[in-house]
């Protein structure tokens, strides 16, 4: 597993009732039960760590639901930042 | 794990020391049409008290530095009972925390408390604003008489300062904030009567000898500092991050984080997700 993959699910797990080593690439956002104030938790976290920003649209869009593309997301915005 | 139930006495009593009168603690018409759920909404700093108190009478490893942190998901509604479970994690060093509703279960405030490592340094570039010991005296004993079931200092100390930013500062920082996004001079920039805010987060670093009650003969000063340390432009929303360090006697003692999040009243047919 990538560095941002345990960091993600080290702060989801600040958030929800799964441990980090529950969750998989594959395990969706929506069985996380992340709400939309979640996001912001995981925004400032990120933006905290790793300097991207991440926008609370591309999630409501439908374009990122399980883990492993939240993943793969905040790399793509890793690159920009 | 406690069972938990808040009335609207103590919500009146938070809002007299406090000064948030936020009408969605009082108004329920309001209440259901910015969050979209019936009957008034708890104060975040009211539902945190007896979670803080709480662990602040578990056993903890020395007296350095202790972060306790608390992420607000749902807006609480007063009238429900609730269910605070606490795991420890690592014994004396770090606790996880959860308040859910008692009824479904639903988390409402997930956190943690533990001992940390922290660096002072950073704050010395904060402007001091100073409060003279006299009145520091008169603000922490008026909390301790209302709310005599939370008699650790640095509960004290963060109720005083969530209510010193609110009646001093916060309206100076939200402006600028709406300008930034909004301009000052946009028509459609919301009145204050068309926001609703709620907080977000809340955040405590202090040292672990706050775990007492304080000694007010030993203060001869007391100063704080204030600073928007985060913002988040969502589709409908702005969140702001506000940080205020507070030094007792010429040393950095407590640092308490406050996240806010403001957006405009809708009608409650066209409610979103922000607090689904």
């Amino acid at each position: 597993m990538s560095d941002t993959f345990d960091f993600l699910t080290m702060e989801i797990g600040k958030l929800v009732d799964f441990e980090p080593d529950e969750m998989r690439q594959e395990t969706s956002l929506q069985e996380l039960g992340l709400v939309s104030l979640d996001y912001v938790s995981l925004q400032l976290a990120i933006r905290k760590r790793y300097g991207a920003e991440i926008d609370f649209d591309d999630f409501t869009s439908g374009q990122i639901t399980n883990l492993g593309q939240f993943c793969s997301y905040i790399e793509d915005r890793m690159a920009l930042a | 794990m406690s069972l938990l139930r808040f009335n609207q006495a103590e919500l009146q009593a938070w809002a007299d020391y406090s000064g948030d009168y936020n009408p969605i603690h009082f108004d329920e018409g309001i209440a259901e049409a910015a969050i979209g759920q019936s009957g008034v909404v708890m104060h975040g700093m009211l539902a945190m008290m007896p979670l803080k108190s709480s662990h602040s009478a578990m056993t903890w490893a020395d007296d350095g530095w202790l972060q306790w942190s608390a992420m607000l998901r749902h807006a609480m509604p007063l009238h429900a009972d609730y269910r605070l479970e606490s795991r420890v994690v690592d014994p004396n060093r770090q606790i996880r925390f959860k308040l859910s509703k008692a009824d479904d279960a639903q988390t409402m405030i997930s956190g943690h408390c533990a001992v940390v490592d922290f660096n002072p340094t950073p704050y010395e570039k904060y402007r001091r604003l100073e409060v003279p010991p006299e009145e520091v005296r008169r603000e922490l004993e008026g909390f301790g008489s209302r709310f005599p079931a939370a008699p650790a200092a640095w509960i004290a100390i963060d109720a005083m300062m969530f209510s010193r930013y609110l009646r001093h500062h916060a309206d100076e920082v939200f402006h600028e904030v709406a300008a930034k996004y909004v301009g000052t001079d946009t028509p459609g920039l919301p009145s204050p009567e068309n926001i609703v805010t709620m907080q977000t987060h809340h955040h405590d670093i202090f040292r672990g000898t706050l775990l007492q009650r304080l000694d007010f003969d030993k203060i001869s000063s007391f100063e704080y500092g204030y600073c928007k340390t985060d913002e988040i432009l969502t589709r409908d929303s702005v969140f702001l991050m506000v940080e205020i360090p507070v030094w007792i006697n010429g040393n950095l003692e407590q640092v308490v984080q406050i996240g806010l999040m403001a957006r405009t009243i809708r009608p409650a047919t066209t409610q979103g997700a922000m607090y689904e």
